[in-house]
């Protein structure tokens, strides 16, 4: 990938162009070998948990084709992220969470020597065209070269955890509520990606610093519970609350915190996007990190598989995904008419996982 | 629910798709554990089979009936109710929730007559509020009816709703928000319950003429609005505060069952069956690819649900024994030779349940409530008397009443004839007085008996009797149980005259049913 940086857009053309000849041609062979294969017996299924926002990913016709091929039929179920450390892993091949943290707790738990990072995306909120203009009055939103960016994450967070509502927003007549102004988010208890914003939030209320110790977890916590006790009942996977995003509309959800691979998966499945729906990059943001943690020997070819197929890190990105080679992403964008910054500068690490699970632990004793 | 609206959308079905054929060779069968509103499905369900193969056997359940079924591991294949947000609270249900798919949705909202919410200046209005609906209730400017919270998903959606919208918070209900003086002065106006929101929607249309509106989902609403037997239109009131909108969760239970679960939301979730439900049920599609005519529901602003069970239940006791109009329920037992053995031992017992001994999520969502008045009158060849039970408001007092009540039921001794509709006259006579007196209440009658009128007034007598009562002393109903060898005709005349529901002990405990009555008094 390096060298594709250095050689420029022209090689990474020519290349792109070679990949999808080379994913044409195989497509064709590959037709014919997978009748072959299946009668020879020689597919093995497997069995994964996943998070669910991968979904589509795994039901696409494509990826199932090229698997076939390798020999392997995937049955998924989809579990919360966090969850799928604590489900009984018997019988399952692989578990396929969201998110570094989850990944880690799921390999200690399988004793797995090795997992196998695939693509990432990063954390966006997502809002309403509608609301931008009352968001960038209060200086929270900033536009800069086509995409929005919440720019000022403190006070966003600070509004929340004052309890503004919008309707105290000046010049706010589009969405006039008494609801407190609060990204909403999955349940921090189960989901990947609920522990994204608690990371992120834990960033920004320590200034800037990725938290590190426990005092500064007992410091921050007063802080942060209530940014999720307040939101109420939680779904506990981040389909949940993209749907109230997607079905449910402003109404129920006028920010969502979720991944940016939702949104454009979801944009480029519309025969034309929805135009009202937008998408907000915190500043810092952070990514999550797909990886594949393998229980059996099956499941370590999968993960292997999975990150260094060129045609399935293809197809990754056919789903909102980025991976290591960016024009496949650049590709998909261009082809369904959708924007997103090719290049996200403030990106922040995660806390250590011994550091988020107190974290996490510390607001889920509040929901008790 | 034999009702007009299951009629409008059968036609509807009918008319919008052609007969499906014979499904081939079905072996597989879901055991679905659902919503009471899931009825509705039921002429899409040969639809349902011919695309997947699948076949679902529907068990209907009242709303936190259900989420008891799934807490005491009653073994079913998937759970498919009009909401999951209480099963969720509940850790034992929780886990049993392998997955959770969204299938539709409606909000649950106030509709009201035309002329009533014209007068109230309540009409295309996007700016009422459920604090001015609670105060125009107060001050009597209009009533309602309304499905028991314990019972049913939208009496349940409309409290909660409403207890957050009163509090004034912008986030998620705590228990010291609870603006209990509000909330009850909006029940002031409450005229009419029921254990299910489809009895309901039937209810006011037989009703209409002395109540208002009634809160229910919008989509029945809409389809009340076609029903031929509907006096005036109802508008649908959006409350500007919020909304709590129910959105049908299919949830698998038996991992087990995955493949045909994944196969089955598919379908439920695919563009042919989000049209056709969305068709004859009026409720919005989750699937974005099927265009609605009217999307503006979207844009309602959509009230937080807690995040505790705590707060849930103390909103719920609250109603119950605080909030709500007090009960007036008048027990009429028979007693008779018949009774003796099984059947008076399960009365006491079922009894005994809504005394407290049944400790179960239902089971205490059926107690005798605060400010209740109970009376027992237990017959056999004659009328007996009518002993009175009076619940106060302080929960000692009331555990001495329910003791002496529960005393009382199980020195009941079987013996002698049946006496069935003097007993229900003697039973009626004296609610309706007891209502001239105090109108504030819910009044109703339950009528348990296993045999056949061998004594007193046939049930032709009782019906010419009951015609000529003066018009404000009609209408309070009758809740059969039909019991052993009861005659079920003759009782269902009783439940038809007051506009009460006939129940079947024969098909399910007594136990239950008195838990299922409790729904409607």
């Amino acid at each position: 990938m390096d060298i594709k940086r250095i050689a420029g857009p022209a090689v990474a053309l020519i290349l792109a162009v070679g990949i999808v000849a080379a994913v044409i041609v195989s497509h064709n062979r590959k037709s014919s070998d997978d009748a072959a294969r299946a009668t020879a017996a020689s597919v093995v299924e497997l069995r994964g948990m996943i998070g669910s926002e991968k979904e589509s990913f795994f039901a696409d016709a494509r990826v199932a084709e090229i698997l076939l091929a390798r020999g392997f039929r995937i049955k998924v179920e989809k579990v919360g992220s966090r969850e799928i450390a604590s489900r009984d892993l018997k019988g399952y091949d692989f578990g396929f969470p969201a998110g570094a943290p989850a990944a880690i707790a799921l390999q200690n738990k399988a004793r797995a020597r090795q997992v196998y990072a695939t693509f990432f995306t990063p954390m966006a909120v997502a809002s309403w065209r509608q609301l931008v203009p009352v968001l960038e009055k209060e200086g929270l939103v900033k536009q800069l070269e086509g995409a929005y960016y919440l720019s000022d994450m403190k006070r966003l967070l600070e509004m929340s955890q004052k309890g503004v509502r919008w309707r105290d927003l000046p010049g706010n007549t589009v969405y006039s509520t008494g609801k407190s102004i609060l990204i909403s988010s999955t349940d921090v208890r189960k989901s990947n990606s609920a522990a994204m914003y608690l990371a992120l939030a834990s960033y920004v209320a320590n200034d800037s610093n990725v938290v590190d110790n426990k005092e500064q977890v007992g410091r921050l916590m007063p802080f942060l519970t209530p940014l999720f006790l307040r939101q109420g009942l939680q779904e506990s996977s981040s389909a949940g609350p993209f749907e109230d995003y997607t079905t449910m509309g402003m109404g129920k959800a006028p920010m969502v915190m979720i991944y940016e691979s939702q949104f454009l998966e979801y944009q480029s499945k519309r025969a034309q996007p929805n135009p009202d729906m937008v998408l907000l990059y915190p500043q810092p943001t952070i990514y999550t990190k797909h990886i594949l943690v393998p229980f059996t020997e099956n499941g370590r070819r999968l993960g292997e598989l999975l990150a260094s197929d060129p045609e399935l890190q293809k197809l990754a990105t056919r789903y909102g995904y980025r991976t290591s080679s960016p024009e496949h992403f650049a590709a998909f964008l261009k082809d369904q008419k959708l924007s997103a910054p090719m290049n996200i500068v403030e990106v922040i690490d995660p806390p250590s996982f011994e550091i988020i699970e107190r974290m996490i632990q510390s607001v889920e004793q509040q929901f008790q | 629910m034999k009702s007009i609206i299951a009629l409008l959308v059968a036609v509807f079905i009918l008319s919008g798709c052609q007969k499906a054929g014979e499904p081939a060779g079905t072996d597989s069968v879901l055991v679905v554990l659902a919503g009471s509103e899931l009825k509705d499905i039921e002429p899409l369900l040969p639809k349902i089979e011919a695309a997947t193969g699948i076949r679902l056997q529907m068990n209907y359940a009242g709303s936190l009936d259900a989420v008891e079924k799934l807490q005491s591991g009653e073994a079913v294949d998937m759970a498919w109710l009009a909401s999951n947000r209480y099963a969720m609270l509940v850790p034992a249900v929780k886990s049993r929730i392998v997955a959770s798919e969204r299938t539709m949705l409606t909000p649950v909202v106030l509709g009201l007559k035309q002329s009533k919410a014209d007068e109230l200046h309540w009409t295309d209005n996007p700016k009422v509020s459920w604090k001015d609906i609670a105060d125009a209730a107060n001050q009597g400017k209009f009533t309602f009816a309304m499905s028991n919270p314990a019972s049913s998903n939208t009496g349940f959606s409309a409290l909660l709703g409403l207890a957050a919208a009163l509090s004034g918070k912008g986030d998620a209900l705590e228990e010291k928000d609870i603006d209990a003086k509000r909330l009850a002065s909006f029940f002031k106006a409450q005229r009419l319950t029921a254990g299910s929101s489809g009895w309901l929607a039937d209810a006011y249309l037989k009703e209409q003429d002395k109540v208002d509106g009634l809160i229910n989902y919008a989509s029945t609403l809409r389809l009340m609005n076609q029903a031929p037997g509907l006096n005036e239109k109802l508008v649908l009131i959006y409350p500007e505060d919020g909304i709590v909108t129910a959105d049908y969760p299919v949830m698998l239970v038996n991992p087990a069952r995955q493949d045909a679960y994944n196969k089955l939301v598919a379908y439920l979730r695919g563009v042919e069956f989000q049209q056709l439900m969305a068709q004859s049920t009026l409720r919005r599609p989750v699937n974005p690819d099927v265009i609605v005519a009217d999307s503006s529901e979207a844009t309602r602003v959509e009230l937080a649900f807690p995040a505790k069970l705590a707060v849930v239940d103390a909103i719920l006791t609250a109603f119950d024994h605080h909030l709500r109009r007090p009960t007036d329920s008048t027990f009429v037992l028979d007693q008779s030779g018949s009774m003796s053995g099984e059947r008076i031992e399960g009365l006491k017992a079922a009894m005994a349940g809504l005394s407290g001994a049944d400790t179960s999520i239902s089971g205490r969502f059926s107690q005798f409530r605060n400010r209740e008045r109970i009376f027992l009158l237990p017959f056999s060849d004659s009328v007996g008397t009518t002993e009175r039970f009076d619940m106060g408001d302080d929960a000692q007092s009331n555990q001495t009443t329910l003791n002496t009540l529960s005393a009382r039921v199980n020195s009941l001794q079987a013996g002698g004839g049946t006496a069935i509709f003097s007993s229900a006259q003697q039973a009626y006579t004296e609610s309706a007085k007891r209502r001239r007196s105090d109108p504030a209440r819910f009044y109703s009658i339950v009528l348990l008996t296993d045999g056949l009128n061998n004594n007193g007034i046939d049930v032709n007598e009782f019906a010419k009797w009951y015609k000529l009562l003066p018009d404000e002393d009609r209408g309070i109903k009758i809740f059969p149980v039909i019991f052993g060898e009861a005659n079920q005709d003759e009782l269902k005349q009783l439940s038809d005259l007051t506009g009460g529901r006939t129940f079947d002990s024969r098909k399910s405990n007594l136990s239950a049913i008195f838990k299922e009555i409790r729904g409607y008094q």
